[in-house]
């Protein structure tokens, strides 16, 4: 455990609304350590996005972490200031997102952008930022990166895009990326090539990975240990091959047979019954019974504690 | 299923659409978009034609020529037995009967100013079918129909969750009780166990009201899952078309191979290195010359950089557009690309 | 066919609350909204129970008591609570006495405006083409006369009297509309549920009036509200320059008229109106302002 990068304990977050506080991340534990790629895996309304705005410090104007602690390193990030936030995002924790064009700003170049967080955080000067940067982008698999650095955000693909997202996420050495839906947004044969990228990045470097997704396919390709996550909290955790092999929570198996299978044809998909509860309104005790296929009346009474059932495998529930 | 093998229920002749999309007032820059370029194919009556590809590949515009909701340059849609293509705005009108739609995003179809009732009943109304008491029978039933309940008809879509307004735009689609349904990226827009739903209640659908879909998508799990063939497209052209399975284990173009092997497999012990096809797709205002997927593909040759190739039936209902088509030697194995050569 | 039963388990959160009840909820939260509403709900039954509030006839002259004071200074009386002007009639009854004619030109000349402009520009919007260049070429021909200028001309030629200052400011001012609900209505045109529209079968004068229209209602009635605060400003200024109302009618923009010569000695005269429109008008803002907050459902989600 003390090779823990990320520490995050009973992480709570709640929204104000009109109608008074609504809580979407209830109560999260979970830790990244160094050089793993952990994924957190739900649908929407499972928190998982929430839960990673939250790590960056940066939920939107009505968001707010109101219990838990977040622990990066020996760093408190609950008392940090707000410089100090700032210097811990440029430096050592990077964030790439679904859309890489609400993320780059449209007014300057790919260069001026890359270059501008490498002098601010290395000091280095324009023509080592413009050889460095023009370094990452090739890193990252851009051809012609000379080229690409005269660029503006709208004038690359999608594609090419998250790759100089990726690049510039890279470009100070962070200890952990957080990437929420990297590859949601792109074409499969781009996403295919993106996360080989990311794969490989993972290999050469010791950079922690922590995927945020709702595609189990992605997950199976990079993760190591994998979070599941349904209304605000964590149902499941497990090593890959483990949660694939041997899944726990009726949510997870329910997940993992609802998607239709490229090389194994069903007739009829399984499906799990019901929408995701809305956060301003959840059921009492197990927050997945209304959907569950095996809960009985014992669930409507008791919130199930998450339990290990061995040393890494943790769970959810309690009728597994 | 009940598809009836040689009974078309529409046909696609060369259908082009071309938007123009040029700029400048004096000096004028000439740009054409070729979004659709060509296509030809049929739909039988009662099966799914899944058409898939990927952004700019011409799918969605293809299900709109289709839909007579846009003006095709050229070429013709048959649709028993009477050009789309040709229609004037009264008889498309009266075409559309038989003919709907299901759309992607069920935030966006979904006009947020009216109720469930009004959105369900609309396509009766509008045709002069029902009204009044017989109107309001009918919504319920097909809300029925769809699994939403009868109280919930005087809600707004606002108050549904995104399962929910698809369910209600499929209710929409169903009011005219149409022949064909041509579902325009109708599940990727939702979770992955509310897509197993919606998958689940098209197919079941399809079995009760003898429906025939269009169902285009780029997500291959589901088209795959729901279609009996499937057509691939890339850069306004069909580049391949076959049965289901038969697409699947045996690709014949490079593209269709790259495009299944790219798809991640929820399966952490078939993890693999993919088969990467380099570059990006190229736009459709400028076209690479010859196939269009020559400088991506990792078998072209001189013939392809300068030829379109011919799309032609070169097995059994299995339709390609290549000119050096992968051979399958197995065939129980998806065909290995370096073994090809 | 299990899958069927879904919707079942997310019922009990839909709850069936009216739209109305939630308006009221949402301006009980805004604090601007609520002193927006309360001004405009004060300003209106001030005009429609004018005769009550005072005894004191707005248009009657009073040499005698001319210029006086409000009562609270020197030489004031509480018969004219705020003082008199030049002719010695009452100040404060013809505030609430001008707040009728104010608020009869700003109310109609917008819904004038509004009517023509919202027509214009959804059939611009929606038909293109050769519609949407005569109506937008009118309406920058409209946008590049000088406005004031303009309504000068139009009220000397035709003199100027109420119905003719209602048609001049609602003349000129639906350019404004016409160019929002184009805009609005060239966006949604693109909306999917549009789509579905055609895919249905149904006809223009449906898709525009079911489809279009309500949903560039609400930034309609958000530049409608604001409008009826300029349209109010404008009345003022042309009676100010002797081109609106004409007496015995009384407005505010006309007594401040009255009063500019007099600002010096006896600024009340000029004073109390001048208060009367900018509260009058604020108010109208903040309700304009708050009714944008919850009419655009962006926002609301």
């Amino acid at each position: 455990m003390n090779n823990s990068l990320l520490k995050v304990e009973n992480l709570k977050v709640r929204f104000k609304t009109e109608d008074g506080y609504v809580s979407t991340v209830n109560g999260v534990t979970f830790d990244v350590e160094k050089g793993e790629t952990l994924a957190i895996v739900g649908e929407s309304g499972s928190g998982k996005s929430v839960t990673s705005l939250a790590l960056m410090g940066i939920l939107p104007a009505n968001g707010e972490v109101y219990e838990g602690d977040i622990h990066f390193e020996d760093k408190d990030l609950r008392n940090l200031s707000k410089k100090q936030y700032r210097e811990l995002r440029g430096q050592e924790i990077a964030m790439i997102f679904q859309e890489p064009m609400t993320a780059l700003n449209p007014v300057f170049t790919i260069g001026y952008q890359l270059r501008e967080t490498l002098i601010l955080h290395y000091k280095m000067s324009k023509e080592q930022a413009q050889k460095k940067g023009i370094e990452m982008l090739e890193t990252v698999g851009i051809p012609d990166a000379e080229k690409v650095m005269g660029r503006f955000p709208h004038q690359l693909s999608g594609g090419m895009r998250q790759r100089v997202m990726i690049a510039m996420a890279l470009s100070c050495n962070p200890k952990l990326l957080i990437a929420d839906e990297p590859t949601t947004a792109l074409d499969v044969t781009i996403q295919a090539q993106i996360l080989t990228l990311l794969r490989n990045l993972k290999e050469k470097s010791n950079t922690s990975i922590m995927i945020i997704t709702h595609d189990l396919g992605v997950v199976a390709e990079l993760a190591d240990r994998v979070i599941v996550m349904y209304a605000g909290e964590v149902v499941e955790e497990a090593p890959i091959y483990e949660l694939f092999e041997n899944p726990l929570h009726p949510y997870t198996k329910g997940l993992m047979a609802s998607i239709p299978k490229i090389h194994d044809v069903v007739d009829e998909l399984y499906s799990i019954e019901g929408t995701v509860p809305n956060p301003a309104d959840m059921p009492t005790g197990c927050k997945f019974f209304p959907r569950c296929p095996i809960g009985d009346i014992e669930c409507t009474k008791i919130h199930p504690p998450l339990e290990y059932v061995s040393e890494n495998h943790a769970k959810r529930c309690i009728k597994v | 299923m009940n598809v009836v093998e040689d009974q078309v229920i529409m046909e696609v002749t060369n259908l082009k659409k071309h938007f123009d999309m040029s700029k400048g007032f004096i000096k004028k820059t000439k740009t054409i978009v070729r979004a659709v370029d060509g296509l030809n194919f049929k739909v039988y009556k009662g099966e799914t034609l899944g058409i898939v590809g990927e952004s700019g590949c011409g799918k969605s515009t293809t299900g709109s020529l289709m839909l007579g909701l846009l003006d095709a340059t050229e070429g013709h849609i048959y649709f028993q037995d009477q050009d789309i293509a040709g229609m004037t705005q009264e008889e498309l009108r009266k075409a559309r009967r038989d003919l709907q739609v299901i759309f992607q995003d069920p935030y966006s179809s979904l006009n947020p100013r009216m109720t469930v009732e009004e959105l369900v009943g609309e396509p009766l109304l509008v045709h002069g079918l029902a009204s009044g008491k017989e109107l309001k029978k009918q919504v319920s039933e097909l809300l029925k129909l769809v699994g939403l309940r009868e109280h919930q008809m005087k809600l707004y879509p606002h108050e549904f969750s995104g399962g929910q307004r698809q369910r209600i735009g499929i209710a929409r689609a169903l009011a005219l009780k149409p022949k064909v349904i041509v579902c325009d990226e109708a599940v990727s827009a939702l979770d992955v166990s509310i897509q197993a739903q919606i998958l689940n209640l098209l197919k079941k659908l399809q079995k009760e009201m003898d429906l025939t879909y269009i169902f285009i998508a780029h997500g291959l799990p589901a088209v795959r899952h729901i279609s009996d063939r499937i057509g691939v497209m890339y850069l306004g052209k069909m580049v391949e078309l076959a049965d289901r399975d038969e697409l699947f284990e045996h690709p014949l173009h490079p593209y269709t191979h790259a495009l299944l092997d790219s798809v991640p497999i929820p399966d952490p012990r078939l993890r693999k290195e993919h088969q990467l096809i380099k570059g990006e797709i190229p736009s459709p205002s400028n076209p690479p010359p010859g196939c269009p997927f020559h400088p991506r593909c990792p078998y072209a040759q001189a013939k392809c950089e300068i030829d379109m190739p011919e799309y032609r039936e070169i097995l059994p209902a299995h339709f390609v557009a290549c000119h050096y088509p992968l051979v399958n030697e197995d065939t129980n194995v998806l065909p290995d690309i370096k073994k090809v050569k | 066919m299990t899958e069927i039963t879904e919707p079942i388990a997310n019922e009990q959160k839909v709850k069936p609350q009216s739209s109305l009840k939630r308006l009221g909820k949402r301006l009980l939260k805004s604090k601007t909204g609520m002193v927006g509403l309360i001004i405009v709900v004060a300003v209106v039954l001030m005009a429609i129970f004018a005769p009550l509030l005072t005894d004191n006839d707005p248009a009657k002259t009073d040499v005698i008591n001319r210029l006086l004071p409000p009562f609270w200074l020197e030489g004031g009386s509480t018969e004219f609570l705020l003082g008199t002007d030049n002719l010695g009639r009452d100040v404060l009854s013809r505030i609430i006495y001008g707040s009728r004619i104010s608020l009869l030109i700003g109310i109609s000349a917008v819904l004038l405006a509004g009517a023509i402009g919202m027509a214009l520009g959804l059939i611009a919007g929606y038909y293109g083409k050769v519609w949407d260049f005569i109506i937008m070429r009118t309406v920058d021909s409209l946008l590049a006369i000088p406005n004031i200028l303009f309504m000068l001309i139009i009220l000397a030629v035709m003199g100027p009297s109420l119905i003719t200052l209602i048609l001049v400011l609602g003349g000129t001012s639906w350019v404004v509309y016409a160019r929002m609900v184009r805009s609005e209505t060239l966006s949604i045109k693109e909306r999917d549920y549009v789509r579905s529209a055609k895919a249905i079968g149904a006809k223009d004068f449906r898709i525009i009036t079911k489809y279009i229209l309500p949903n560039v209602l609400s930034s309609f009635i958000v530049i409608a509200t604001l409008n009826v605060a300029t349209t109010i400003i404008l009345e003022a200024s042309l009676s100010f320059l002797g081109l609106g109302i004409q007496p015995p009618d009384v407005s505010w923009g006309l007594m401040l008229s009255d009063g500019r010569e007099y600002i010096a000695t006896s600024w009340w005269v000029a004073t109390f109106p001048g208060i009367a429109i900018t509260v009058t008008v604020l108010g109208v803002i903040f309700l304009g302002d708050w009714l944008r907050d919850v009419l655009d459902p962006k926002i609301k989600d």
